[in-house]
């Protein structure tokens, strides 16, 4: 498989773990968010990358009436690996998956601070309203995955990698 | 969107010594990325509603694409994009591909470049027309086959080159270096011998005697012929001294004239694409065996070439025949204008035209009157069946051009029809030729 295929998989489980989220979360119709990820399957052809942009507006569309505010942090912190995933995928034809790798190398700090502040924004207002301490560990469980696969992907290129991440 | 330099990048153009390179330097200007406008619409849209509907979740659905778009667009961003276009030989023969490599570089290094090729349209290019290396230096190499005989660019090649994090972009376009591309030409080892040969030493066999290596017949002894001629078989039978007798090798002067006064047909089969081709294998075919071969290129410009011999001419008489679709004016072209050298006396004139326009028959006319021996191949076929209502038309028009055909074979000009070959097209002189006839 190539680099491309595996961002575009990458890209497509984001954004469907995203309108799942706010479809169990947000007060909307639920099947607002089967017609948004089918049309952002059009990401998959190159000339219709833009298609994409239907995951954002399906979710946001889902929570406009409701919807907690972790489950908000959690699908936005989403929507933002699928953008990214779509906008790296369109620029990797032939590419190899080191060369993936090195793209999305400067985009770790963004990516990080994005984590860090939607887990302790989420966080913070779900504990300032006392709510069950079960909630939080479920929404949090997927941003923690997502952190551990960043580190994994980190991990399996060189050394350096770590070398580049501590001089920034 | 492909953008070209902007006046503040416009940087260092130049080209290499021989036409092969192009490069430019420029100062890149920068945008905001397809990645950052995305975001910007997650982040306005969920701000945006969640302030108006009082709603905190959109709030904090957009709140982690805000801070990954705030430290984003602080990233590096090169200073600098070199970009170099360069083809591997600047000449090439139709369908025959050429290797175009480009290179550029962003400096200080932290950006991707990507390369887009937007290709002429009768270039044909074999593989992905976008490069694939998202790197600070990014090279890529496209093979174009050319599909048609002309000038033509090579394209436009785009370098797209984003910041290290993705979120500015900015294009620098480059027009690739000029390709030449000349028209199949396949020699003939043999070309058919013209009527008329000079009285100079060449590859044809003429009928007159004299020093040559092809045998011609028998003749008495004079005094004054060398020994080694003497045929002592016919003589010892003849009881006189008989010697053989050789023919003399003679060369020919032949002109092409292609007509472009007027060009129908469909594209890369039009009648000056036809004659284009076939005046390229004449001209090919006899100065491959050292004939003098000279051009004249009967236009909305008049162009022409003296006949001399030798290879190199050929890439003479090829670009001359290249300009004919160039060269545009509103003065008339005329055969008077030609010095008297590029119509050698006895020449003869191969003119590939579509006989559409009455100047263009009455200089073949006028060739004719100067005792050139002249031979038209027309260009022009109707191959596809008129429509049941055109028939009538086509019919009529058809009767005009056999009438016109009969007119010139009335003053002794041959018209026959094009084809790929020029045994095709000329190899009934050389029966004309041994019978003693006229063309």
């Amino acid at each position: 498989m190539s680099a491309r295929w595996w961002l575009l998989v990458g890209a497509t489980a984001s954004g469907w773990v995203a309108l799942a989220l706010a479809a169990i979360g947000g007060a909307g119709e639920s099947w607002w968010a089967v017609a948004a990820g089918a049309v952002s399957l059009g990401a998959w052809n190159r000339r219709l990358s833009w298609l994409s942009v239907a995951v954002p507006v399906g979710v946001v569309l889902l929570l406009l009436y409701s919807g907690s505010v972790v489950a908000g942090a959690a699908c936005g912190l989403l929507v933002l690996f699928h953008v990214v995933l779509v906008d790296l995928a369109e620029d990797s034809y032939g590419a190899s998956a080191d060369g993936a790798v090195r793209a999305l190398r400067p985009l770790v700090p963004g990516l990080a601070a994005a984590v860090v502040a939607a887990v302790a924004g989420g966080l913070s207002v779900v504990w300032a309203r006392g709510v069950d301490a079960v909630t939080p560990v479920v929404v949090a469980a997927p941003l923690v995955l997502l952190v551990a696969a960043m580190v994994a992907l980190g991990s399996e290129t060189r050394r350096e990698f770590w070398l580049w991440l501590s001089r920034r | 969107m492909a953008a070209g330099l902007s006046p503040r990048a416009t940087g260092v153009r130049g080209g290499g010594p021989d036409g092969r390179r192009t490069t430019t330097t420029a100062t890149p200007t920068w945008r905001p990325s397809p990645l950052t406008r995305r975001l910007m619409t997650m982040v306005v849209l969920g701000i945006g509603l969640g302030v108006v509907s009082q709603n905190p979740t959109l709030v904090a659905f957009a709140l982690p694409g805000l801070l990954a778009m705030a430290v984003w667009l602080r990233g590096r961003r090169p200073e600098r994009v070199e970009l170099t276009v360069e083809l591997d030989t600047p000449r090439t023969f139709e369908h025959e591909a050429r290797r175009l490599a480009v290179r550029s570089t962003a400096t200080p290094h932290g950006g991707a470049v990507h390369l887009i090729l937007r290709p002429e349209s009768p270039v044909h290019v074999t593989g992905d027309r976008v490069g694939v290396s998202p790197l600070p230096e990014a090279r890529a190499h496209w093979r174009l086959a050319p599909t048609l005989w002309g000038y033509w660019s090579t394209g436009t090649v785009i370098a797209r080159t984003r910041s290290a994090t993705r979120a500015w972009v900015s294009e620098t376009s480059l027009e690739g270096p000029r390709l030449t591309v000349y028209p199949p030409a396949s020699a003939t080892a043999d070309a058919p011998p013209p009527p008329h040969l000079r009285r100079r030493l060449g590859p044809h066999v003429s009928r007159a005697p004299g020093a040559g290596v092809e045998f011609a017949g028998t003749r008495e002894y004079l005094p004054g012929d060398s020994v080694r001629r003497v045929n002592w078989a016919q003589s010892s039978r003849a009881d006189r001294w008989m010697v053989n007798e050789f023919a003399q090798e003679r060369m020919a002067d032949v002109v092409v004239l292609i007509d472009s006064v007027r060009d129908v047909g469909p594209v890369g089969q039009t009648t000056v694409d036809r004659s284009v081709r076939g005046a390229t294998n004449v001209v090919r075919s006899y100065l491959s065996v050292a004939d003098r071969v000279g051009v004249v290129a009967f236009g909305s410009a008049l162009r022409w070439l003296t006949p001399t011999t030798g290879n190199r001419h050929f890439y003479r008489v090829v670009e001359t025949l290249l300009q004919a679709r160039q060269a545009r004016t509103y003065v008339d072209p005329s055969l008077d204008r030609l010095p008297l050298a590029v119509l050698p006396t006895g020449a003869l004139v191969v003119c590939f035209s579509p006989m559409l326009d009455d100047l263009v028959v009455e200089a073949i006319r006028d060739l004719r009157e100067r005792a050139h021996p002249v031979v038209v191949v027309d260009v022009l076929t109707l191959d596809e069946r008129p429509a049941p209502r055109d028939e009538l038309a086509v019919r009529l028009w058809r009767l005009e051009r056999q009438a016109l055909s009969a007119s010139l074979r009335r003053i002794g000009i041959r018209v026959v029809p094009y084809a790929d070959t020029v045994h095709g097209t000329l190899g009934w002189l050389a029966s004309v030729r041994s019978a003693g006839g006229r063309p």
